[in-house]
């Protein structure tokens, strides 16, 4: 080899050609890009682990509180299905039983979104084409996205240590815990690695990295509700599924009990595979492609399509199916709660007054409250719902796709009404099917009979007039605040569960807690729904979704 | 209603976003059955000016009729009679490019299913594709398409060929060509001169939210004049005070001037010339380039 000329040649690649080029300036684009996004993920974790801590710790103060906590915990099937594995009795485990398997959850949903974001969705805009054609090694932006993962998983696991030593406990075991959630997060970002290399759009990408997510949880769910009570009933040994799930393997490092470390190693392990493979994929794959060819569809469209109706339903039917079929589920796990109640939440007096508080007096059976207290909550989770389906004329608009359509022969109001109508039904049939799968599994599992059927889903129904109330927020801040609709909307829907439901746990004043119109939710089938706050609150919609639509009309189309 | 004259009529239109003035005063007239080249560098304000027409963005100031109509008012009423071809085509990605085809033409009040036919095939879209797979080209063909297929008096093109190869820029315009011969009315935004010059009727250009200079290209050349370059075998004498000739360089047997006279200045400039004795010549009318820059060149 002779010297390098001091110039370079037109062949000579610039110094540092190599395939990891680029990524600390994409690093710094990417942390630019998500620098309200990521804190607010985090701190949300952070603030509910929070709150959930000091909650537990308050409720189960003393040792014979937290092993009736564990025996009930432990032989409900439900309890242990969406809580997860019980392990011990010392406050910490108290804790875990309740904040481990959510935590890790809300761990793995940032960083899939996080990793998928920030690497199939650059290809699919074309702005990963612009950057690829500067010096950019190939592997830099999936490197970028993953160490930003990375690093988002140790701030995490600094703020969960953080949150478990503030409430109370042990900082060795808190440590465990916190990096035991932030390993399953890590397993689930470069499970996002792998799907951006595979799917050509960003939303196929992040769905097939949730359906990891939720094998893993149906796994473990599986496997801990398969497994056998030992240590008298305090704790579960769980079958082989649970061993197989990353999220499973959270649970088995058992943090403030056994504390195994060692239950660590597997999401490792498997995160550095999954890089391994992802960026194997990177080397062979074009930009802009993924593994599998994009299915063609139908050459026209069908007659229902062609409407304006047809059409806001065909861009949301797919999510919410997604929605009844997880309402569905809630509703499956609620009905045979329901069934569980007296002999599961009676022998916990502390659970029992917690239920009683929220759905009303000790006239009515514990099912009925159990059943109550799990719809006041139905009804924010719908209210989601509804605000999510009507805020998706906001993002029609911003996206260019509304200019479009108004340019035809559908004025405002009807292309509109289309999402409107679909956002109704959505709110109205989310609520039928969990009330009517509910009441289908109390009475397949209990003898309360085929008429609960019909009484519980009316009670799911009660929540309709809230729900439809803080929809058609949405629908105002659409017509008013325009390109600010979405921030608006769902800042007001924050501050509503923050008062709501979280409010009396927070302890906060019932003057302030009574703002939220979640508050009201009416704990129905324990508490009958009251006519008068149900007709204030459908009225409410009605005005508020009138004048959304009145000041949509006079306002200008927000154009790119 | 349906006797008026013109597609479209405005007068003095104003729009303002914050401190910006997107529209100062525009005056626009289209009148039915011709193709208006709609002229103006990036940020003049015609693509305002359109979404003003569609009822997308109100007005602040200014009269505007449309189809004999009240944009803002009659808007879904009258978009049963127009289609409207974005530049920056923004489509649903998981519908197919026949299923968008439909939804747009069917919201508008029918497709012709012949046409739509023949437009796939001469455009070379294949239909069965989602929007998310196409190229930003194949994006335009749709609404394209949507747009041709549809039966209505008035087309409006917001740089409806970005992103077509030429070719199919060549489809469009006989596209384009068709609908004047089938007597419906187009706007024709563009920054593309040639494309202009090869379709339109008249022009308006516009810059800074205000319109220029509108009239046929006829008219526009007349104002411009005629560009000669002539070399010699001796100095040329005598044009520079001839009344119709102007801009008149003379350099080394070579010179170039402008002729915007009529016969007198011609006969003059030719006169002049061969005293000198010719040895070459070129005149050229001025192309839209030359319009162009003179009125958004550095020193209009």
């Amino acid at each position: 080899m002779t010297a390098a000329p001091a110039t370079r040649s037109a062949t000579s690649p610039v110094t540092g050609g190599g395939t990891f080029t680029g990524t600390r300036p994409l690093l710094r684009l990417a942390l630019r890009r998500d620098r309200v996004k990521l804190p607010v993920w985090l701190a949300a974790v952070a603030v509910f682990h929070l709150v959930s801590a000091r909650s537990v710790l308050a409720l189960y103060p003393e040792a014979h509180d937290r092993v009736r906590l564990a025996v009930t915990s432990a032989v409900s099937s439900v309890a242990v299905v969406f809580n997860g594995l019980v392990s011990g009795t010392s406050p910490g485990a108290a804790v875990m039983s309740q904040t481990l398997l959510p935590t890790t959850v809300a761990a793995g949903f940032m960083n899939y979104l996080l990793v998928a974001r920030h690497t199939r969705q650059n290809e699919e805009t074309g702005r990963q084409e612009l950057l690829a054609a500067g010096v950019l090694g190939r592997r830099a932006a999936l490197t970028a996205a993953l160490l930003l993962a990375l690093g988002a998983d140790v701030v995490l696991c600094v703020l969960n240590l953080g949150v478990l030593v503030v409430a109370g406990l042990p900082a060795g075991p808190a440590l465990l815990a916190a990096a035991a959630i932030s390993v399953a997060g890590l397993v689930l970002g470069a499970v996002a690695g792998v799907t951006a290399q595979v799917w050509e759009s960003t939303r196929a990408a992040a769905a097939a990295a949730g359906a990891v997510l939720a094998v893993a949880f149906g796994l473990r769910a599986y496997g801990d509700t398969a497994g056998e009570l030992v240590r008298h009933g305090t704790a579960i040994r769980p079958g082989p599924g649970s061993r197989l799930s990353p999220l499973g393997w959270a649970e088995l490092a058992r943090p403030f009990d056994a504390d195994q470390w060692r239950w660590l190693l597997p999401g490792l392990v498997l995160s550095m595979a999954l890089a391994v493979v992802a960026f194997a994929l990177v080397d062979r794959r074009d930009v802009g492609a993924g593994l599998f060819q994009p299915r063609t569809g139908r050459p026209r469209a069908t007659a229902f399509l062609g409407t304006p109706v047809g059409l806001a339903w065909r861009l949301q039917r797919t999510s919410l199916t997604a929605w009844a079929a997880g309402l569905a589920v809630t509703g499956l796990a609620t009905g045979a709660g329901a069934s569980q109640a007296d002999s599961l939440l009676g022998s916990s007096k502390e659970t029992e007054q917690m239920i009683r508080d929220v759905a009303g007096g000790a006239g009515v059976s514990l099912a009925d409250a159990y059943v109550g207290a799990t719809f006041t909550f139905l009804g924010a989770v719908v209210a989601a719902l509804g605000l999510l389906t009507v805020l998706r004329l906001h993002s029609e608009e911003a996206d260019g796709h509304a200019e479009a359509l108004l340019a035809t022969g559908v004025g405002r109001v009807r292309w509109a009404m289309a999402t409107v109508l679909v956002g109704l039904a959505a709110v109205l049939g989310a609520l039928v099917v969990c009330g009517a799968v509910t009441g289908l599994a109390w009475s397949l599992t209990s003898d309360v009979g085929a008429g609960a059927l019909w009484r519980v889903t009316s009670a799911a129904l009660a929540q309709a007039p809230v729900a439809l109330a803080l929809t058609a927020f949405g629908l105002l801040a659409f017509g008013l605040a325009g390109r600010a609709a979405a921030t608006v909307s769902w800042s007001l829907f924050a501050a509503c569960v923050v008062l709501g439901p979280l409010g009396s746990l927070l302890g906060l004043p019932a003057a302030v807690v009574d703002l939220s119109p979640l508050a009201h939710s009416p704990a129905a089938p324990a508490v009958a729904a009251s006519a008068g706050p149900q007709a204030v609150l459908c009225l409410v919609a009605v005005v508020l979704a009138g004048a959304g639509l009145g000041a949509f009309r006079r306002r200008d189309l927000d154009s790119r | 209603m349906q006797s008026s004259p013109d597609a479209v009529l405005v007068r003095g239109l104003v729009k303002t976003f914050g401190a910006t003035r997107a529209l100062d005063g525009l005056d626009l007239t289209v009148r039915t059955g011709e193709v208006h080249g709609f002229l103006g560098p990036n940020g003049a304000g015609k693509s305002t000016t359109i979404r003003i027409l569609l009822g997308l963005l109100k007005a602040d100031a200014g009269e505007r009729v449309l189809l004999g109509g009240d944009p803002w008012t009659d808007a879904s009423r009258l978009h049963r009679r127009l289609a409207y071809v974005p530049g920056d085509v923004s489509l649903w990605p998981n519908l197919t490019g026949g299923e968008v085809i439909d939804v747009l033409g069917r919201l508008r009040g029918g497709l012709d299913e012949a046409r739509r036919a023949d437009l796939l095939a001469r455009f070379d879209l294949d239909p069965t594709k989602k929007v998310r797979t196409y190229s930003k080209g194949n994006r335009q063909k749709v609404a394209l398409v949507a747009a041709f297929a549809s039966d209505v008096e008035l087309l409006l093109l917001d740089e409806p060929t970005a992103g077509l190869d030429p070719l199919m820029e060549e489809e469009f315009r006989e596209c384009v060509l068709a609908e004047r011969r089938a007597g419906r009315t187009v706007l024709l935004s563009s920054h593309i001169l040639s494309e202009v010059e090869a379709l339109c009727d008249r022009v308006s250009i516009i810059r800074a939210g205000r319109t220029v200079e509108t009239g046929s290209l006829e008219q526009m050349r007349h104002l411009r004049g005629t560009a000669v370059t002539a070399t010699t075998a001796r100095p040329v004498a005598g044009l520079g005070t001839v009344a119709g000739i102007r801009d008149v360089v003379a350099t080394d047997g070579r010179v170039t001037f402008t002729v915007e006279g009529e016969t007198e200045a011609w006969d003059a400039a030719l006169a002049a010339l061969s005293r000198a004795g010719v040895l070459s010549m070129t005149s050229s009318p001025p192309t839209l380039e030359d319009l162009f820059l003179r009125h958004y060149g550095p020193d209009a």
